[in-house]
């Protein structure tokens, strides 16, 4: 039998709970403890039904990562032992750790939302939101449309300014986007006609990607989250947790 | 009395903020099953009368006079352009959306996908990607999607008019299929008769926001043809008296091109294009399906894109076409692109082109409205003559003829032939086989990425 897909709702839950969870703290143990035990957890329970990120999207992940590590290593505020002082560019104790602490930040944050991305279904959750009440019906299809909609804006841009050319016309930005944002009106008015006529405001929707959630998608969410308060705890515990709302 | 799905009884509209009545008059009753074509000149009002015949106009938005009343219980509506049709990524959930409406269990929606898409023709796979299909592709899971409602009247706005000739059957053959497994009622607007003689039995043709003439296809045909022609409406077997193509092609060169290879976006399909002399006087055509890169290869010989690989030079200029800046470009090499809506940068037509060059392709009487409220036939004439009113060596043309009834079609391939007998130069792309017929002097064929 082949592996059931897990819930989107699951995988957002699963890979927001990191997010949630550093953003309290800015020390660097939260995410070291957390991370690790975490990204295993996700990889195990959706290993088989998720593609894996990119070479690319592991690529742009690297690069932010050092680039916001370097950031912070030459101009955070320092503190502590100076290993280097020269113009604007201090490189101490205290910003090292600092660097340290984004950088683990960013990987904590990032890797399990690339790990399920590619199996997040906009659709399925958005559909679970309006069964579940949580969404009218026309928010959750207006989301998903508008989703739909944005490849188009990019390339409304794209078509205005060849057209533009063409008319002997140059490109300032301001009246490439006010003609793009014409054009994407008027063609938002006709594809409202169509979703109109299609039974978007109708309230007997019978929402087909909806499905409940299983025991494993249970045990996805249940299974991070815990791993997010026990590596809370053990942080707090040796005295490392240093929070960023005072 | 026999039973009226829609009716209208001396009904007039027009658009708030406009002083002109838009459709004026319209007497008309739509039975079941009944199947009407509706025709007539461009920008004549047929697409504003199917907007009301399929509930389409927000009654806020026109003042109104007269009776409209729609018993319909049901309508699906498909439009021109295909891409303003999908909704959703994949074709699963392009059908579902309405089949959702229509039935009250999950399971049953899976099966009324598959009787839609099987009754229009549809064999892609069913989570494939609406954004990979082609034109005519996209049209039938449209005409798929609409169908799973099961609608009691089915409204077509001009389904085929951006499609190549194969994919105009297949759209055609979709609808029918559709229309022939319901009891629906069809509306269709379309210039051209012949495609859809076989489907239709009644022929409402609007001309100047009135009703021209309404009756049975058959006899209206037999009987009141010198009136559709002077319609401009496209009859099957007549063809206007055409001027011959001039042949006289000048000594200079005003284009060449080497090894050209092209693509549209950096991961969009790769297009070759054999070596290219263009000479003054001269019109070369760009045909092949859908997808095959006549756009993109309009663009780049324009210098509206860059090639990826090869070169393209103008007469007299050693700059590369991409590169030169946007005026000169346009005064020695003019493009009218697919949507020329994208382009225009005044705010009435008598703005955009002269008066001169307006009436040559037949634009009279509408100088002040904005040239984004004309019809897409209209405003594809009014930026060819946009264009050629910088006198350019070389006109680039991408579907000139799109959305053109025979009146307005004769009058563009007048004023194109004036261009060339005076020394001009036309590159086109068009799946129209009788302006290639009677404009190219040489056609280049483009199809599988070669």
């Amino acid at each position: 039998m082949n592996p059931v897909r897990p819930h989107s709702v699951a995988l957002i839950v699963a890979s927001a709970v990191p997010a949630l969870i550093v953003v309290w703290s800015v020390d660097p143990w939260t995410p070291i403890i957390m991370g690790l035990p975490l990204i295993a957890f996700i990889t195990a329970m959706t290993s088989g039904v998720v593609k894996r990120p990119s070479s690319a999207a592991l690529t742009a992940l690297g690069i932010a990562v050092a680039t916001a590590g370097v950031a912070s290593l030459l101009y955070a505020t320092p503190r502590g032992a100076i290993y280097l002082d020269w113009g604007l560019i201090h490189v101490s104790q205290g910003s090292l750790e600092v660097a340290l602490a984004a950088m683990l930040r960013i990987i904590v944050i990032a890797l399990p939302a690339m790990l399920v991305g590619s199996a997040v279904s906009a659709h399925e959750f958005l559909a679970t939101c309006a069964v579940r009440r949580l969404l009218p019906d026309r928010v959750a299809l207006a989301t998903l449309i508008a989703l739909r909609l944005v490849p188009v804006i990019a390339s409304d841009l794209d078509e205005t300014r060849q057209a533009r050319r063409a008319n002997g016309r140059t490109s300032p930005p301001f009246a490439v986007a006010l003609t793009a944002l014409v054009i994407s009106i008027r063609r938002a008015v006709r594809m409202s006609d169509v979703a109109e006529i299609r039974g978007f405001s109708r309230t007997n929707r019978t929402w087909s990607v909806y499905r409940r959630l299983r025991f494993a998608d249970w045990a996805l969410m249940i299974g991070s989250f815990a791993i997010g308060v026990a590596a809370m705890m053990v942080v707090i515990s040796i005295g490392a947790w240093n929070s960023a709302i005072r | 009395m026999s039973r009226r799905l829609v009716s209208f009884k001396s009904w007039s509209m027009s658009f708030n903020g406009t002083d002109f009545e838009t459709l004026r008059d319209i007497t008309l009753r739509i039975a079941p099953g009944e199947r009407v074509l509706v025709t007539g000149p461009s920008g004549g009002g047929k697409s504003t009368l199917v907007r009301a015949i399929a509930g389409l106009i927000d009654p806020s938005t026109v003042s109104e006079w007269g009776e409209r009343t729609n018993r319909a219980k049901s309508v699906a509506y498909v439009g021109q352009e295909p891409d303003e049709q999908i909704l959703f990524p994949t074709i699963r959930e392009e059908v579902a959306f309405v089949a959702e409406t229509a039935v009250s269990d999950s399971g049953e929606v899976e099966d009324r996908i598959h009787e839609a898409l099987h009754s229009a023709g549809v064999t892609n796979p069913i989570d494939g990607l609406m954004g990979r299909l082609s034109g005519g592709e996209k049209q039938r899971v449209a005409i798929a999607t609409a169908m799973a409602a099961k609608p009691d009247l089915l409204v077509l706005d001009e389904p085929t008019a951006s499609l190549d000739g194969i994919s105009m059957e297949t759209v055609r053959d979709a609808v029918h299929r559709v229309i022939d497994d319901s009891t629906s009622a069809l509306v269709i607007v379309e210039h051209r008769i012949k495609l859809w003689r076989n489907l239709v039995d009644r022929i409402v043709v609007v001309a100047d926001g009135r009703i021209a003439i309404d009756g049975p296809l058959d006899e209206v045909l037999a009987t009141q043809r010198s009136a559709l022609v002077a319609l401009g409406v496209w009859v099957p077997g007549h063809t206007r008296a055409k001027r011959p193509n001039p042949r006289q092609r000048g000594a200079q060169t005003v284009l060449q091109t080497r090894k050209l290879v092209m693509s549209r976006a950096p991961e969009a399909p790769i297009f070759r294009l054999s070596a290219l002399n263009l000479r003054e006087g001269e019109a070369v055509a760009i045909t092949g399906p859908n997808g095959s890169g006549k756009t993109t290869a309009l663009r780049v010989l324009g210098g509206l894109i860059p090639p990826l690989s090869g070169t393209v030079e103008y007469r007299d200029n050693d700059v590369e076409p991409h590169r030169i800046p946007a005026r000169a470009l346009a005064k020695f090499a003019s493009s009218v692109v697919q949507n020329p809506a994208y382009g225009f940068g005044s705010g009435t037509v008598a703005d955009e082109a002269p008066a001169h060059e307006r009436a040559a392709v037949g634009l009279r009487g509408m100088d002040r409205r904005h040239p984004q409220s004309l019809s897409g036939g209209e405003r594809r004439r009014l930026a060819l003559a946009t264009a050629i009113s910088r006198e350019p060596s070389i006109l680039f043309l991408d579907e000139p003829t799109f959305g053109q009834d025979a009146h307005s079609w004769h009058d563009l391939l007048d004023r194109l032939r004036d261009y060339l007998d005076a020394g001009g130069a036309i590159v086109f792309a068009s799946h129209d086989q009788l302006l290639v017929r009677s404009l190219a002097h040489r056609i280049i064929h483009l199809g599988d990425n070669s």
